[in-house]
This record gives C-alpha cells, sequence and structure tokens, in this order.
C-alpha cells in the first residue's frame, strides 16, 4: 500500500490552522464582552421570601408583603465606597417612583451595624424606604450577591426579571424596571 | 576590675539561660491545631467552591467576608444535615457553575474538557505522519548515489579561495 506523506501532511496542517483560527475568533469574541456582566441563574426565578427586621424599626419585613408591587431591593453597607455614588439615585428614582404605588424600593444592609448605616444616611440622606438588617451577610449569599452594591428588580409575581452590579445610573434603573415590567 | 567584669557576665549568664531556654521551649513547643470531623467536612465543600470576589481562589483559601460567611453557611448546612452534593448545588442555584472549581461537563462546558485532548490527538497525530514520511525519506535515500564527485568538486573549490586569499 503507497501512500503520499505530502497530501496525509497538508490535511493535518490545514486542521491545526483551522483550530487556531477558531480560537482566535473565540478570544476576539470575548474581548468584546462586558467584563461587569455575569449572568445569574436566579432570573426568571421566584425570588427568596426574606423576613428580617427593619434597620432602626422593630417590625418584620417581608417581601411576600409587596406581592403586586415591582420590588427593587438594594444591597448595600456604609462601608461600601460605590453605594456612595448610587446613594443620590436611590433618593431621587424612590421620590419619584414610590408614589404611584406601583413600584416598592427596599434596601438590605449587608455586614453593617445599625450605627455605621445610620451615619452613612445622616451624611447623605435617609432613604424615603424601609431597609432590612442582614448582619451576617446571609441574606447576600442567598441572593448569590457577589459585593456592594447589587441590585435585584422583583417583578409584581415576585420573580427576579434583572439584577445589576455596581452603581446605579438613572438610565439602568429605567432600563431595568421596563423588563421588570415586561417579565411576568 | 577583672573580677567585676567577671561577676557581671557570670549574671547576665545566670539570668539570660533559663530566659533562652524558655524561649526555646516556647518556639520548638508544637502548637498543632487538631481539626474535627467538621472542619474537615467544611474543608472538602469549600475546596471545591470558587471564592466570587477572589481570582482563581477556592472558597476554602480565601479570607474575604464572604468566603468565611460562605465557609459559616457550610458549617451550619453540615451540622443540618445536607449533604455535600445537596450544598453544592445550593451554592450553584445562586452564582451559577462559575462558583464551582471544577465546571461541570455539561452544555459548553464540555469543549473545556474535550478541547485539550482534542488538540493533544491532533498534535500526536501531525507529529507522529511527521516522524513516518521522515522516516520513510531517510530509508528510501540510497546512500551510494552521494555524487562523491560533487563534493570534491566543492572541497577544492574551497581551497582554491582560500589559496587566492592568502596570496
Amino acid at each position: 500500500m503507497t501512500t503520499n506523506p505530502q497530501k496525509t501532511v497538508r490535511w493535518w496542517q490545514f486542521a491545526l490552522i483551522g483550530v487556531m483560527i477558531m480560537m482566535f475568533i473565540l478570544f476576539a469574541a470575548g474581548l468584546g464582552r462586558d467584563t461587569k456582566f455575569i449572568p445569574s441563574p436566579l432570573i426568571g426565578k421566584a425570588a427568596f421570601n426574606f423576613d428580617l427586621k427593619q434597620l432602626g424599626a422593630e417590625k418584620q419585613i417581608k417581601l411576600s408583603d409587596y406581592k403586586g408591587k415591582i420590588v427593587i431591593l438594594n444591597f448595600w453597607a456604609s462601608w461600601c465606597v460605590t453605594c456612595r455614588e448610587e446613594h443620590h439615585i436611590l433618593l431621587e428614582s424612590s421620590k419619584a417612583l414610590q408614589p404611584n404605588g406601583k413600584v416598592q424600593f427596599i434596601g438590605v444592609n449587608s455586614k453593617d451595624t445599625d450605627k455605621a448605616a445610620f451615619g452613612f444616611m445622616d451624611k447623605r440622606g435617609h432613604f424615603p424606604y424601609p431597609s432590612v438588617i442582614d448582619r451576617q451577610g446571609r441574606m447576600a449569599l442567598e441572593y448569590g450577591v457577589y459585593g456592594m452594591p447589587e441590585t435585584f428588580f422583583i417583578n409584581k409575581n415576585g420573580v427576579i426579571a434583572a439584577k445589576h452590579i455596581g452603581a446605579l445610573t438613572h438610565k439602568i434603573l429605567a432600563d431595568k424596571l421596563k423588563q421588570a415590567e415586561a417579565v411576568q | 576590675m577583672r573580677q567585676l567584669i567577671a561577676f557581671v557576665c557570670i549574671n547576665m549568664i545566670l539570668i539570660t539561660t533559663p530566659l533562652s531556654l524558655f524561649a526555646a521551649e516556647t518556639v520548638t513547643t508544637p502548637q498543632i491545631k487538631v481539626e474535627s470531623e467538621l472542619e474537615k467536612r467544611i474543608r472538602t465543600v469549600a475546596t471545591k467552591l470558587r471564592c466570587p470576589v477572589c481570582q482563581g481562589e477556592s472558597v476554602y483559601d480565601s479570607h474575604a467576608d464572604v468566603a468565611v460567611e460562605m465557609k459559616r453557611l457550610i458549617g451550619d448546612k453540615l451540622k443540618a444535615g445536607e449533604s455535600t452534593e445537596e450544598i453544592l448545588t445550593y451554592f450553584k442555584d445562586r452564582y451559577g457553575n462559575f462558583v464551582l472549581m471544577e465546571p461541570p461537563a455539561e452544555g459548553l462546558h464540555w469543549v473545556i474538557w474535550v478541547f485539550p485532548i482534542f488538540m493533544a490527538l491532533l498534535g500526536g497525530l501531525f507529529l507522529f505522519q511527521n516522524l513516518k514520511s521522515g522516516a520513510k525519506e531517510l530509508k528510501d535515500t540510497k546512500y551510494d548515489d552521494f555524487d562523491q564527485d560533487d563534493a570534491s568538486d566543492q572541497d577544492n573549490s574551497k581551497v582554491s579561495e582560500i589559496e587566492e586569499l592568502r596570496l
């Protein structure tokens, strides 16, 4: 049996070049991706129904109390530097959106102390909505939080429609709110 | 004066020797912390999970706040009777496959597992084909056909070039 080695070698060379081109395309596609975007497996799933003590009040807050409303759940802490950036966005947006009764903001003060949390709000403005206490950070784990701040947009049926990692802007908030209105 | 110096030296030795022995005792005594059964199980689970805020570090190795809390939660879940698989699923459901140190061979992840094997096979075959054809060429070469005259002509021309340079 006679074989032509030249032809065989060329075939493997083509295969290797093909694989290298594929890898190059994959890397090029990866470079164009938003590195801040981390897909959450919680999107489209029922939000964890927490029952936690309200910050600065002798009252328990449950997520299920707000069924029928879009809930904007914001994880924050006094030690979180990025939380300072989005603070005025949360104040302005909540003042503008909450009066219509369709949207409810809830803060989750995570791994913080009451004193430090109130010190933060005294300096930058008190939220016109309640915050719950997540002293140990268990609630943050329950929501798969990476770091502060993180905001979840829960629709009327208690399903997580969207989430945002990092400081909010008016545009991001409006876009995510639209998603929460759209997702059933 | 000599007596005073000798007295001071002896006193220093007498004072420092027990101190140094005490220090040596402190240093050499091994302070081995015995790992409890629960800690062993926490380690087993925590080494399988990736710290969400670190770069390629497991939850067990990380000292980040979130990793510390994850370890505490693992401990609580183990105490409550949950299995390793159940705990891994709990974190996977919240953080996705990213949180697992070894991504499962499912969906697009299979590429990660298959690609190196495929590349190794491809490279091996490429090398094998090259070596095989090279060996065949070497075997087919007849040394008797080697043109001795051409080689000697080349040598002679070199010698003449050198002689010209010398002149």
